[in-house]
């Protein structure tokens, strides 16, 4: 380039001598690093003394990062002012030439920018300005400033719409397919080159920004941002070596516009306080290393982290560490992990956390302090949360603690407790029995473990005791009538494999004064919810029992089973039921009036039922000898059976003593659901007679 | 009257059971395509909320042969009396023609995606859905979903697909035939695009996406 300048100059000089007023010069193709340039041809024309025309036509312009080159260029500079000093060419225009017509050679030329221009010979300082020309629906200006020991380039834009930039641009460059980016921008560029050193500095706005990728994980739309950015790169003189690292500070400020980077939503909302990102980092071909990075949402929550990424050969996440500070749950929640977790429950209070994330060590933990947790539903909930929930890929004993004051289960009210336990990789581990205090009684876990959380083949084993609740206080929490004594069990081992749960041993409750030994358990939990069980009672004391219904009561003992129980989706498919009097029943065995009433009328009325009830009216109870009832239910049809077969029917009721009652059912196959419609009208047998 | 002979009586007895064991009877189960897409169409209607009989792609027919019997042609005459006692033996294969799709299981899988459907449909409509060509469905383009629907599009997505594949599955074995998932997957892919409202897009046999 300062041979062509010289060489302007001299003809310059020499146009005075020889009293020239026009040199044309074909330059041919002229080849400098960076760019080349085909069918040159310069042509000056003189004025007056001081004053040249100056054409510049250039073919083809080849740039090594175009894919087509710019072709039929034409710079125009009609006064072009020089004197020993200076060459200086107030307005140019910088055309692009095409034939409109081949036969009749016409040509029409299209005015890409004007432009100004001044070269001081002495410090050989050239200045450059592009005047302010339409741009994918915007303007852009720039100015250039060079001399011996450093440039600057200056480049304003205003409203520039990021989509229709982009389109022209693909018709010279390849653009990356698999990322979209589209709004408007405006921005103010300046770009210092020393000997030392190259700085760049960028301030802009973005509006109805919007970005993503080609698979929808990371993306970003209606965003209003500005962004401030500072850039330095060392000036490497040594050409063997990779270029020094480029350092940079940044700052985003998004005012408005919602962001998603999966599986994280964001919605920033105005008016409210703007969200700020602050970045320094040192970005190299191989590495970016973020030094610092601050991301804060005010009154939400501030993020702080260091991260170092490997580029090539290959891209690799080396260290990534996130603290998070001041985290308010109550607009956290909503506004991250909503859309993600569901808005089944609100969770309020205080937060803070820490990631750490290389390529062995993978850890995170969470600090609650005074957290309540709601389900909308008012399933559960817990209130004033504090602890530390901690999670490692590798370590084993890395205890999480937490505790809380007050929970509830549906209606049923749990007092304080706390627990101890380990969650690492994919497993989850009671470090200490957790007992959870319920009513007067509780409920102690005494071991849990849990594998292969979030896959396929989770498993999980739990065991424990239920210490004695009493039923009165228990009825009373859920609501239901009063009920006497209490409620206790041993939990044995219960096994959750390949989606079916199971049971170990034998669990035992101890129940209405009697005991419930549930022998086999298996609960398939799929679609479809399929139990098969058997379960056998002993001694249940009736008058406890009967108390809860509004049958009548009734005292003694009732021992039997429900054995091979199938259920689908909780409805009964096939049982074998019996229960009756035991024969080592030690309590009196009497029948109420009305339990007695409530079976007579099971049939429906009728003739029987009247004399019946007459007589009824003469006495408040009756002994009885044995009561029993089975079912057999097979196929929609429940085989009835009593406890002792008569000459046409069963004994529901065998009486004893005087006045004597027998109830006697005379069906011994009745539909299930019809049964079923019979129990909810307190009725239990077809056709009972009294005698 | 013609009177056989002891000995004639002797002979064609012997003769009979020759042709018994010889008479090569081969019983083979075949996949019930045409039940299979019955069985389809059934569970897409409920799940698309169609009311309408599906139309077929292919014209209904009697169900494909379930029995094959290759009695030797030199036994032509024999068979003809043999083939009530072979139809006594195939009556349990040809009862497979009916595909089973009642089970519990089937009917909570199809409810569920019935009630999904509704969720998924304006997905399907504006093409950010699509289904493809292996009986599932795809977030074949995020854009087209606003990004605080895309979780849970997503998860949708992926529940469907699990209920897709359970159903599947669920109806080989409620049909006591297991062996039979790939072809009731295979018919499933084809009905479910075949059923598709205008404008759905699909994945073709070639991988490519088109709409309806």
């Amino acid at each position: 380039m300062k041979h062509q300048l010289f060489l302007l100059l001299l003809i310059s000089w020499h146009s005075n001598l020889c009293a020239l007023d026009r040199i044309t010069l074909e330059l041919g193709s002229v080849t400098m690093p960076g760019w080349q340039a085909e069918n040159v041809v310069a042509q000056l024309q003189w004025r007056d003394q001081q004053t040249m025309a100056l054409s510049l036509r250039v073919a083809k312009l080849i740039l090594p990062n175009l894919k087509l080159p710019l072709t039929q260029l034409r710079l125009e500079c009609p006064r072009l002012q020089s004197n020993p000093n200076q060459f200086a060419c107030p307005q140019a225009q910088l055309y692009k030439d095409s034939e409109v017509n081949n036969t009749a050679r016409k040509i029409s030329a299209t005015t890409l920018v004007t432009l100004s221009f001044t070269y001081l010979i002495q410090p050989q300082r050239l200045e450059f300005q592009i005047q302010p020309f339409s741009l994918a629906g915007g303007n852009l200006t720039a100015q250039v400033i060079s001399n011996l020991t450093q440039w600057q380039a200056e480049i304003k834009v205003n409203q520039l719409n990021l989509e229709q930039l982009l389109t022209q641009l693909a018709t010279f460059i390849d653009l990356p397919t698999d990322f979209t980016v589209a709004g408007d921008t405006s921005l103010q560029l300046t770009v210092l080159t020393t000997t030392q050193v190259m700085t760049v500095n960028l301030t802009g706005t973005l509006n109805r920004f919007k970005y993503s990728n080609s698979t929808g994980t990371q993306a970003g739309e209606n965003l209003v941002a500005q962004l401030t950015l500072q850039a330095q790169q060392p000036i490497s003189t040594n050409t063997n070596s990779p270029p020094p690292p480029w350092h940079l500070q940044s700052t985003l400020t998004m005012q408005r516009g919602e962001i998603y980077s999966d599986p994280i939503y964001v919605d920033i909302k105005y008016p409210d306080p703007a969200v700020q990102l602050t970045t320094e980092l040192s970005w190299q071909a191989t590495t970016l290393d973020i030094h610092s990075f601050t991301y804060t949402h005010p009154n939400i929550m501030i993020l702080k982290g260091i991260c170092h990424i490997q580029l090539a050969p290959e891209f690799a996440l080396n260290q990534l560490t996130i603290q998070l500070t001041d985290g308010h749950l109550a607009e956290f929640y909503p506004r991250y992990l909503q859309t993600w977790l569901g808005d089944n429950q609100s969770i309020s209070g205080l937060a803070d956390g820490r990631l750490e994330w290389s390529q062995r060590k993978h850890y995170w933990q969470i600090n609650l302090f005074h957290a309540n947790l709601i389900d909308k539903q008012q399933r559960f909930q817990i209130q004033d949360l504090n602890g530390l929930l901690q999670w490692h890929n590798q370590s084993t004993e890395l205890p999480s603690h937490l505790r809380w004051s007050q929970a509830s289960l549906w209606t049923l009210k749990l007092k304080p407790s706390e627990i101890t336990a380990s969650f690492t990789g994919t497993q989850f581990k009671l470090l200490k029995p957790w007992q959870q205090p319920i009513l007067d009684g509780a409920i102690t876990v005494k071991q849990f473990n849990l594998e292969n959380w979030g896959q396929e083949n989770l498993r999980w084993e739990l065991s424990g005791k239920l210490t004695p609740i009493t039923m009165q206080s228990l009825s009373v929490a859920l609501g239901g009538p009063t009920l006497n004594g209490q409620l206790s069990a041993d939990i044995p081992p219960l096994i959750y494999q390949n989606h079916q749960l199971s049971l170990a041993q034998v669990l035992r409750l101890q129940l209405f004064d009697g005991n419930v030994i549930i022998k086999t358990l298996k609960l398939l939990w799929g679609e479809v919810a399929e139990l098969h069980t058997g379960i056998e009672f002993d001694k249940i004391n009736l008058k406890t029992l009967t108390k809860i219904t509004k049958f009548g009561e009734i005292q003694g003992h009732l021992s039997g089973y429900i054995r091979q129980l199938h259920l689908i989706n909780w409805q009964p498919v096939s049982f074998d039921a019996y229960l009756a009097t035991p024969e080592d029943n030690s309590l009196p065995k009497t029948i109420s009036q009305k339990a007695i009433d409530n079976l007579s009328s099971l049939g429906g009325g009728g003739v029987v039922n009247t004399i019946s009830k007459s007589m009824l009216r003469i006495f408040e109870n009756f002994s009885y000898r044995r009561i029993g009832w089975g079912c057999l239910l097979r196929n929609g049809i429940c085989q009835m059976r009593g406890v002792e077969k008569t000459k046409d029917g069963y004994y529901i009721v065998q009486g004893g003593g005087l006045p004597r009652i027998d109830v006697i059912g005379y069906n011994t196959q009745v539909d299930w659901n019809e049964l079923l419609s019979r129990l909810k009208r307190i009725s239990q047998v077809d056709a009972p007679v009294i005698k | 009257m013609i009177k056989l002979k002891p000995n004639l009586r002797r002979y064609q007895a012997l003769i009979l059971l020759v042709c018994l064991v010889n008479a090569c009877v081969t019983i083979n189960v075949y996949f019930p395509a045409a039940a299979a897409q019955e069985a389809a169409d059934r569970i897409i209607n409920k799940v698309y909320g169609n009311d309408t009989t599906p139309p077929s792609s292919t014209p209904p027919t009697a169900p494909p042969t379930t029995s094959q019997i290759n009695p030797e042609s030199s036994n032509q005459s024999t068979t003809v009396w043999l083939m009530p006692i072979a139809d006594f033996f195939i009556t349990p294969a040809l009862a497979q023609a009916n595909l089973d799709i009642s089970t519990p299981t089937i009917q909570t899988l199809t409810a569920n995606m019935t009630a999904r459907h509704q969720k998924l449909l304006p997905h399907y409509n504006s093409g950010a859905l699509g289904l493809t060509n292996d009986a599932l469905i795809t977030l074949r383009d995020p854009n087209q979903v606003p990004l605080k629907l895309r979780n849970e599009i997503k998860s949708l997505v992926a529940q469907e697909n699990q209920d897709r594949l359970k159903l599947y599955r669920e109806i080989a074995v409620a049909n006591a035939h297991p062996e039979w998932e790939a072809n009731i997957r295979a018919t499933f892919a084809k009905r479910w695009i075949d059923r598709a409202t205008a404008g759905w897009w699909y994945q073709n046999a070639n991988g490519d996406w088109q709409p309806r």
